[in-house]
Parts: structure tokens; C-alpha cells; sequence
């Protein structure tokens, strides 16, 4: 009797946030699987099953193919921003080149952007990117490189890389102070014994830092690639996808689907796609740490 | 020519004072123990010989040559840490091997001499393993091997048993005495253990709040220390402590009242002591005899507590008026808590150290 009590408490705690993750997550991404085999709308109570048809339509669509790209490149410089060149400014913070008040300026100077609110970095950013009164054309124009003013958000070759640097430079700086608490449990005495053994600064990187911060960057990087193809926020306040779909996301692509095309199965389907490559990722992550 | 030496070296963190006007030198093949108590600059001495710190006065020569702007790479030496500092993704050979592989050192030569080291160091079949796959002894022979391989001028070893229980510690003990053999080594060790001072060095440093308290060999620091500090701090149990105060001096003896009741004669300088002056007994616990006979003093006692070790008797000693002298007695002795007893100080095994804390010299 105590045995089967003793056995069942840890269910008991656990059940009310199992309960809430099954009706607020686990359970509408079930239902959302069954959405998107049928072909409805918001307005209309008849539901017709179609099977893969809202498949069969997604993957002859090529704003689908556009936006599956543009996720691709997002979460491509992401990773390469966020996590790479991240990991390269928090490691020289961290090798004491700076004083230690310019190493917190720097750090403090790096993290704000990350926590405003995105519609604020997106309007700041509109200004910014704003033809010739931006910041950007001014700055081009004080510089004699008018030639290479563009409508940033406006054309189509640039409206996808102009929203994806805003992100770059509103998450970068957090995932550096995230990358200097990891560097920083590294025991100093290994950089010590190594820089006795004749290492520069760089094979000190190479020989313990990158190895100490594995586990971080894998995670870190698992991190990036999930925001990257589940981004929403930003594209839609800045371009709302477009021009012409150029900066079209998987994220906009199914808003606009559901909540103005008024095709919701089809919505779904978009839906269903992001959930698989999320947990695609995500398993690569879990077998990647098995593996070490 | 010494092998290393320290001119007036000094270091400040800021306003903190570490290491204050520190002179000593180590000759070539010596092995010299730093030691003191936590917080007295002994590591931060070390670093400073290693590079890792810099010196902020002073000098440091290595073979005559001044070394203080010389990186640490390039002084010749090899030091291993009290952490190990092993690279914990890197199996035993490249570990041992990564100093060769920084320095580009031919691949062939990089496994004749870890293959070399390991067998010094019986880690032959550890070459592949991860250090988190060792224990700590194994760990520590790894952080060595680091160090041989490099074929270092100087070894510098920094608390390297103070992670190791006690019986590994005293195996490691004796490796590393044995390598200094071996190796015909130049070494310079940390540790706040005196019993490793005592039984590894050829010369003791003995540290305290940043300055030298004295330098000597370890009998020499036993037997005839400079002041209380170093008396109390070598031989354990510590030596017995016994204030008193001179009654009676002349050109070669100096008589002393115990402020415990005890009177007895001792031959030293006393001109640096005169009737009146306070001063300190103090007496090794294997030096005092239970029973009074032929001593020159004695003290009568209860014996409040009794240790048996085997090989020796502790005993603790409640003294009327005093705090409790510790006996060392030699085997299994037939003594219980509660027992009276007198205690003896032979004369001769008398240190008197004057107000100050500095020891009286001795005649003869």
C-alpha cells in the first residue's frame, strides 16, 4: 500500500503542469495534424476531408518553397551570428584584452537590444532602414557610397537580409552573455598550464575553450535554429513578408493562410510542416548529446 | 651559480601586500619545499617563478640570467597544479603530448617520448583514456608525465597531493621523491602539509603573511628553529609552548621560572636576556619523559586523554594553571585517562624563544 503510494506521489506533483502542457501544446498540435487533412474555413461549418490535398497544394506552392528558403538562410546566418561569431566576442571579452569596466559596458551595450520588445526594434529599425532620412542612407551618403542606397525593406533582393540583421543585432548580444557564463566555468588553471606549455591566445580558443563550451554551442545552437524557423514577430512588423513575397517566412505564410486568406486547413498543413522540422532538429540535438 | 634565484622579490595585488622582500635561492638537482600556512603567499610565489604573475619588485635569475619579462613558455618550466589542470576532453597521451604538438614537435618523436614518460610513470595502459575515466593517483602521475615530458630545467609542483586521501597521498609521496632520484630533477614544491616538507625537501622555505621565516634543511628547521612560528608550525603533534620568565642569568645560563611552577637552568646566550624578561619555553612532545627522574625540571599532571597509535602514545596532559602539554611516548604505553603523572623537561631539549618570538641561541 505505502510501495504504491510512494510510487504514484511523483505522478501527483507532476500531473498539474502534464495537465496543462496536454491541453495547451501536446494536444492542439495532435489536433492540428487532424486540421490540416480537412479543407475549412473560419466562416464556413462544413468541413471537407481531403487527406493530403492541403499537402499536395503546399508543396506545389512556391511561396511555400520562398518561405522554406528564407527560414533556411535565417536560421544559416543565425546560427553563424548568434552562435559562432558570438562565441568569438565572448571569448575575447573573457581574455582580459579589455579593462574589466569596458569588458561590463561592452557586455551591457551587447544585451540591451534583447530585451525590447520586438514591434520596438521593429519600428526603430524601420527608421533606421528608412530610404534616404535612415540612419543607414544618411550614413551612406556622408560617406560618398550613395551608390549603394537601396529601400532596404522595400526591395526584393534586400527586405529578407535587412529583417534578419535586425535579429541578429537584437540576439546577439545576449547569446554572448549567455557563451561568457559558460566560458567562465572553465577552470582558469587550464588556460594557466596551457599558456606554460607555449599556446597563443588562439590555440588556448582552439585547445579549451571551444571544447569547454560543446555542450553550450550544441544547445545554443539546437536554440537558434528552432527560433529561426518558428520566426513571426519580427518579419511581420517590419515587411509583413513582403515585397512580393521576398521576405515571406514560414511563420507569416501560415498567419496569412489562416487569419486573412481564410484557409485553415491549409494553414495547418504549414503549421504541421514547422512542427516536424522542429522536432527533426530537435532529435538530431538529443542524439548529437547521446553520442558524446 | 644557482640554478634559480629570487632577489627581493615582492608582489602587490592593489593595496595587498602577497610577498614581501623574499630572497632564497635553489641550486641544481635541489629539491626545495615552499611551505606556511593557507593565505601566506606560497602559491603566489610560485606563479610568480611560473609567469602566471608578475613580479612587481625584485628580481628572478634563472642560470644567473634575469628572467622577469620572459614569458612563461620560455623559462624551462613545467608546473603541475594542484587541480592537475588536465584537459578533460583529451585522452592520457595528448595530454602529456599537447606542449610537443603546440611546438610542432615531429609525431614520431611525440610517441617514442610519451610512450617514454608513460613507462616512469606506469601509465602505459591509461594512453587512451579520458581523465574523467581515472582516479585521482592516476590523474596526478598524468599531471606529472605533462611536466616530465617537456624536459624541463626547473619542476614547479603546486599543493599536488592535496586532493588525494591519505593513503594515495602518502604513495604519491613517495613516487615523487623517487622521480626526484630518477630524474636528477630540480624541484620547487608547494604545500601547506608539513609532513611532505619534511620528508620530500632538501632545503624548506618556510612562508608566513609573505615574508620568509627561515630557510634551512628540515632537521635544521626541526631541531633549532628561528622563532615560535616556525617551531609550532613543523613536527606534529606541535610543539609545547610554556610561558615564563628569567630569574636569573649570568654569562652562559639563564635560569627560568615556568609560569606553571616549574624552575629550571638552561644554557644559552643570556646576554640578550635579562631578570624579569618574559619568554617562551618550548619543549618537542617526544622530548618531555613521563616520570621526573634525572630531569632538570618537572610538572605534575593528570592525563585528561590517551591516543594509541600503534607505534606511539599520544597523550594529552592537564597541567594546574597551564594549558595541556602533549606527550609523544614510543609504543603501546601502559597508560590510562586519569592517571597522575610527573613530566620531565630535559634541560637540553629546551628552546627558549625571547618576548619577540625569536629564538635565543643555544651554547654548544
Amino acid at each position: 500500500m505505502k510501495l504504491t503510494y510512494q510510487r504514484l506521489l511523483p505522478y501527483l506533483f507532476l500531473s498539474p503542469s502534464l495537465l496543462l502542457l496536454a491541453v495547451f501544446v501536446y494536444g492542439p498540435a495532435l489536433e492540428n495534424i487532424v486540421y490540416s487533412l480537412f479543407s475549412w474555413s473560419s466562416m464556413n461549418p462544413d468541413w471537407r476531408y481531403v487527406g493530403f490535398g492541403n499537402y499536395r497544394h503546399l508543396f506545389s506552392n512556391h511561396i511555400f518553397w520562398a518561405s522554406l528558403v528564407n527560414n533556411t538562410l535565417y536560421a544559416v546566418i543565425s546560427v553563424a551570428v548568434q552562435v559562432f561569431v558570438a562565441l568569438g566576442i565572448a571569448a575575447v571579452l573573457d581574455a582580459r584584452v579589455f579593462k574589466r569596466r569596458l569588458v561590463y559596458l561592452f557586455r551591457t551595450t551587447f544585451f540591451l537590444p534583447s530585451i525590447l520588445p520586438v514591434t520596438v526594434v521593429g519600428l526603430l529599425w524601420q527608421l533606421i532602414y528608412q530610404p534616404t532620412l535612415g540612419l543607414i542612407d544618411q550614413l551612406l551618403f556622408a560617406t560618398g557610397l550613395d551608390s549603394l542606397s537601396r529601400v532596404w525593406l522595400g526591395e526584393e533582393q534586400t527586405a529578407m537580409l535587412a529583417v534578419i540583421m535586425v535579429s541578429q543585432w537584437q540576439w546577439t548580444g545576449y547569446m554572448v552573455a549567455l557563451f561568457m557564463v559558460s566560458i567562465a566555468a572553465i577552470p582558469r588553471d587550464l588556460y594557466e598550464a596551457l599558456e606554460m606549455e607555449g599556446a597563443s591566445r588562439l590555440q588556448q580558443f582552439r585547445y579549451i575553450t571551444i571544447p569547454g563550451v560543446r555542450e553550450a554551442t550544441l544547445i545554443l545552437t539546437v536554440i537558434t535554429i528552432f527560433g529561426a524557423f518558428k520566426v513571426f514577430d519580427i518579419v511581420w512588423v517590419m515587411t509583413a513578408g513582403g515585397p512580393n513575397h521576398a521576405s515571406e517566412v514560414l511563420g507569416t505564410h501560415m498567419y496569412r493562410s489562416a487569419f486573412r486568406d481564410d484557409v485553415v486547413g491549409y494553414a495547418s498543413s504549414v503549421a504541421t510542416v514547422i512542427f516536424f522540422i522542429t522536432i527533426c532538429v530537435g532529435m538530431v540535438q538529443l542524439k548529437m548529446q547521446r553520442d558524446r | 651559480m644557482s640554478k634559480l634565484e629570487m632577489v627581493s622579490v615582492s608582489k602587490t595585488f592593489g593595496p595587498v601586500k602577497a610577498i614581501e622582500d623574499i630572497s632564497f635561492s635553489v641550486e641544481e638537482r635541489e629539491f626545495v619545499v615552499l611551505v606556511g600556512p593557507s593565505g601566506c603567499g606560497k602559491s603566489t610565489l610560485l606563479r610568480l617563478i611560473a609567469g602566471l604573475e608578475d613580479i612587481s619588485a625584485g628580481d628572478l635569475l634563472i642560470n644567473g640570467t634575469r628572467f622577469n619579462a620572459v614569458p612563461p613558455a620560455q623559462r624551462g618550466l613545467a608546473m603541475v597544479f594542484q587541480s592537475y589542470a588536465l584537459y578533460p576532453h583529451m585522452t592520457v597521451a595528448e595530454n602529456m603530448s599537447v606542449g610537443l604538438r603546440i611546438a610542432r614537435v615531429d609525431k614520431a618523436v611525440i610517441a617514442s617520448k610519451v610512450s617514454e614518460v608513460a613507462a616512469i610513470l606506469q601509465l602505459e595502459t591509461l594512453l587512451d583514456r579520458l581523465p574523467r575515466q581515472l582516479s585521482g593517483g592516476q590523474r596526478q602521475r598524468v599531471a606529472i608525465g605533462r611536466a616530465i615530458i617537456r624536459d624541463p630545467e626547473i619542476f614547479l609542483f603546486d599543493e599536488p597531493l592535496s586532493n588525494l586521501d591519505a593513503a594515495l597521498r602518502l604513495q604519491m609521496r613517495l613516487e615523487i621523491a623517487k622521480l626526484h632520484k630518477k630524474l636528477d630533477a630540480t624541484i620547487i614544491y608547494v604545500t601547506h602539509d608539513q609532513v611532505e616538507a619534511m620528508t620530500l625537501a632538501d632545503k624548506i622555505v618556510v612562508l608566513n603573511e609573505g615574508r620568509i621565516e627561515q630557510i634551512g634543511t628540515p632537521l635544521g628547521l626541526y631541531t633549532a628553529p628561528r622563532n615560535i612560528f616556525v617551531a609550532s608550525f613543523l613536527g606534529s603533534p606541535k610543539m609545547n609552548l610554556l610561558p615564563g620568565r628569567v630569574t636569573g642569568s649570568d654569562s652562559g645560563t639563564a635560569r627560568i621560572d615556568l609560569d606553571i611552577g616549574a624552575s629550571t637552568p638552561i644554557d644559552v646566550k643570556a646576554e640578550r636576556l635579562s631578570d624579569g624578561d618574559r619568554v617562551t619555553v618550548g619543549i618537542r612532545p617526544e622530548s618531555i619523559a613521563v616520570g621526573a627522574e634525572g630531569s632538570d625540571a618537572f610538572l605534575p599532571g593528570v592525563v585528561s586523554v590517551v591516543e594509541q597509535l600503534g607505534g606511539q602514545t599520544i597523550v594529552y596532559v592537564d597541567i594546574e594553571g597551564g594549558s595541556p602539554i602533549t606527550v609523544i611516548m614510543e609504543g603501546l604505553a601502559d597508560i590510562t585517562t586519569g592517571t597522575a603523572v610527573k613530566l620531565g623537561l630535559p634541560g637540553s631539549a629546551l628552546h627558549v624563544f625571547d618576548d619577540g618570538g625569536e629564538a635565543v641561541n643555544r651554547i654548544g
